[in-house]
């Protein structure tokens, strides 16, 4: 069972306690969000750089079944195993957390979510496994999943997502139109045009820090 | 006095491969601010229209973008020269580049999508008074943040590691040396581009420290934590903030000018006395230079004009004593034999005298008064930016990509870096001819009387911009082939010579 095997227990530890703080956080964020966009986007933020990349960096919590139950697992699992493992092929994982995050941000979708509460957390629930599937070639070097093992190639994957993600934060943020007009209900337009703009900053300038961290955690010694 | 190499660090070839990043990026950004700088040119002569709110948004842009890329370039070029001897740390130059890449997106997109159009001189009531909203302010400062975040490690790794490959900083300054007029040494003597380094990197600590003290209260103000500044203490940090930036581009672009030299005319560039000197000297001109930005301030006491003066004058002698001479007299009967790089590099010497002579014009205070915001100004910096500190950088990028591939050059690329420094010089000519005759700076809508000159520069800016490509295209065909190279095991000691 090399795939689960402890490569740095101390590692998987922490990222436990990350994820522990990560729902604690999501928490009053999902009590506000549907009034608030700049709220909305904050917890897109825990989800996608705070709750993702913890999730892999425990790598699912697997280690904490006993070897025999693993192996079972293991067996059981393998197709799916195999398919995230295609998944999060640097460029297939890119791509697809990329696609998911603009599709999940265009108004007309955006505002269906307001509306609906499933499709609401399939909105979500693709934004965490698209964001797990991104972080995953940046963690644990082993055979059987994808990792980008020179230091160059986790630079460029990380910059590549943080332009992306800082082209729709500008996008929002800078836009003097209400965008996103389901919020209209909760609120007058002034302070709904403010918090969208709130809503794009957070994503833009706050949504740089957690790349920037990335980098400097996921780079290795040369 | 020897220069003894200190270390011979084992990492190099990832250090090599940080630093074409930098340069290749920087090239590709370059190209792009330049297409931006041609746009405000075609909209001043009236050959196309653009609003001037997206004019002011494209000038800010590409200003504070050519100057963090000009900055970007030569410090990865420095990395290159200066991890031959001394062991840098790769992880802090990719989290430097990072920084820079982040902070110009910041930049790129509160100007160009978020319309922030106040130039990096954002005097009050600028930033935040304007048709932008707040957020394209902050997103600006935010980015120049970033990129200040990344020159503070960049100097502190350069101040740092030298030291500790020298015993100290005082020996990476060859200050025993120096203070015993060259007869003592304490250890081994750094190189000239080594001192250059540390020594540049000392005001660089200050630049950066000048441009948070600017940024802090911008960004206090912005929370509504204090409703105003001292608008007068605000300016001064931020020309002093961007005068060192401005001036830190061409120093480091010297320390790749003092690399190429002796590898192309075979002889030694030694660490001298006067040498050593003129180098420390930058420590303290560099800083006290930046006076020259307050003439225009009548509040300010007229002592600290008169110093700016002084020192701006004094300022040229180390440039002149070390790098103009010792450039040209390196290049005198070398017997060398005419490259492309060769071209560059005597091409950023004279970029480098013929910006300076604009500058030090421009420094004077009575000149000043007439020259003070018409495009004399955009013709000094333009001219030491794009003939003096890019030129210098091409080069060492040329000569890194063509001796790491060796793969040889064509005679043809000769050609082109002739064309880019033929039209680099028609464009800052006509910026000169333009300042004196006292058309403004910073203006979207020319009178028609002035609209001649910013036509005639276009030409200029096509021949440049081709040249550019051509470099580009010499460069960039053999790049994977140095990149490859980088992976095997590249001595220091002998590496890109």
């Amino acid at each position: 069972m090399r795939r689960f095997e402890l490569e740095d227990s101390s590692k998987k530890k922490i990222a436990a306690l990350f994820v522990f703080l990560s729902i604690i956080a999501l928490i009053p964020l999902f009590l506000l969000f549907e009034e608030s966009f700049s709220v909305h986007m904050a917890l897109h933020l825990v989800l996608m750089f705070a709750l993702a990349p913890a999730l892999v960096g425990t790598q699912f919590f697997l280690w904490v079944f006993p070897p025999t139950i693993r192996a079972k697992l293991h067996q059981r699992l393998g197709a799916l195993l195999t398919g995230y493992a295609v998944f999060s092929t640097p460029v297939i994982a890119f791509s697809l957390s990329t696609a998911f995050l603009w599709f999940s941000h265009v108004p007309a979708i955006f505002d269906a979510t307001l509306t609906n509460d499933a499709f609401h957390a399939f909105i979500h629930f693709g934004l965490l496994a698209t964001a797990v599937l991104y972080w995953q070639p940046l963690f644990y070097a082993n055979k059987e999943l994808p990792y980008l093992s020179t230091n160059e190639s986790k630079v460029f994957y990380i910059l590549a997502s943080a332009t992306q993600s800082a082209l729709l934060g500008s996008l929002i943020a800078f836009s003097s139109t209400i965008l996103f007009k389901g919020y209209l209900a909760m609120n007058n337009p002034s302070a709904v045009l403010m918090d969208q703009q709130l809503g794009g900053a957070i994503m833009l300038i706050a949504g740089a820090f957690p790349y920037t961290v990335a980098i400097f955690l996921s780079l290795q010694k040369e | 006095m020897k220069n003894e190499t200190n270390s011979n660090p084992s990492n190099y070839g990832a250090v090599l491969r940080v630093s074409i990043v930098y340069m290749v990026f920087g090239f590709v950004m370059f190209m792009i601010l330049g297409l931006l700088g041609l746009t405000m040119r075609l909209q001043q002569g009236n050959l196309i229209t653009i609003e001037p709110t997206s004019f002011y948004s494209i000038m800010t842009f590409h200003g504070i973008g050519m100057i963090s890329t000009a900055l970007l370039i030569v410090i990865g070029g420095f990395a290159a020269v200066l991890g031959k001897s001394v062991s840098l740390n790769v992880k802090w130059l990719w989290i430097i580049f990072t920084f820079f890449f982040v902070g110009m997106g910041f930049v790129m997109f509160s100007t160009l999508i978020g319309g922030f159009a106040a130039g990096w001189t954002a005097l009050y009531p600028l930033p935040f008074q304007g048709t932008w909203s707040e957020w394209a302010a902050v997103g600006t400062t935010v980015g120049i943040a970033f990129m200040l975040s990344g020159l503070l490690l960049y100097f502190g790794m350069v101040i740092t590691f030298t030291s500790r490959a020298y015993g100290g900083l005082g020996r990476a300054l060859a200050i025993r040396y120096l203070t015993s007029r060259g007869k003592n040494q304490d250890g081994p003597l750094p190189k000239p581009f080594e001192i250059l380094g540390v020594a540049v990197s000392i005001p660089g600590l200050v630049c950066v420290a000048a441009g948070f003290v600017w940024l802090i209260p911008l960004w206090l103000q912005a929370g509504g934590l204090i409703t105003g500044t001292d608008v007068l203490a605000m300016k001064n940090y931020d020309y002093l903030f961007g005068h060192l930036l401005a001036n830190l581009t061409i120093y480091f672009a010297a320390g790749l000018l003092y690399f190429l030299l002796p590898i192309y005319t075979k002889r030694e560039l030694k660490t001298t006395w006067p040498v050593a000197l003129a180098l420390n000297a930058a420590i303290v001109l560099l800083v006290v230079a930046y006076f020259h930005h307050l003439y225009q301030d009548f509040a300010q006491p007229l002592a600290l004009s008169a110093l700016g003066q002084i020192a701006t004058y004094i300022s040229t002698i180390p440039v002149l004593l070390v790098t103009i001479f010792s450039g040209l007299s390196h290049l005198y009967r070398a017997g060398i034999r005419w490259s492309a790089t060769l071209v560059l590099i005597a091409l950023g010497i004279w970029g480098w005298v013929f910006g300076g002579i604009g500058g030090i014009l421009d420094s004077t205070i009575a000149i000043n008064q007439v020259m003070h915001n018409t495009l004399w100004v955009p013709a000094h910096f333009h001219t030491y930016l794009l003939l003096g500190t890019l030129a210098f950088a091409w080069a060492f990028l040329f000569h890194v990509t063509h001796n790491v591939s060796q793969i040889s050059e064509s005679p043809r690329s000769k050609i082109a870096a002739s064309l880019y420094g033929i039209g680099g010089a028609g464009f800052i000519l006509v910026f000169f001819l333009s300042g004196a005759l006292s058309i403004p700076r910073r203006m979207a809508d020319y009178f028609p009387e002035w609209q001649p000159y910013a036509i005639s520069a276009v030409p200029f800016i096509v021949t440049l911009g081709i040249g550019a490509l051509w470099i580009g295209y010499e460069m960039f065909k053999r790049l994977r082939v140095a990149w490859r190279q980088t992976h095997v095991s590249l001595d220091p000691s002998t590496a890109l010579e």
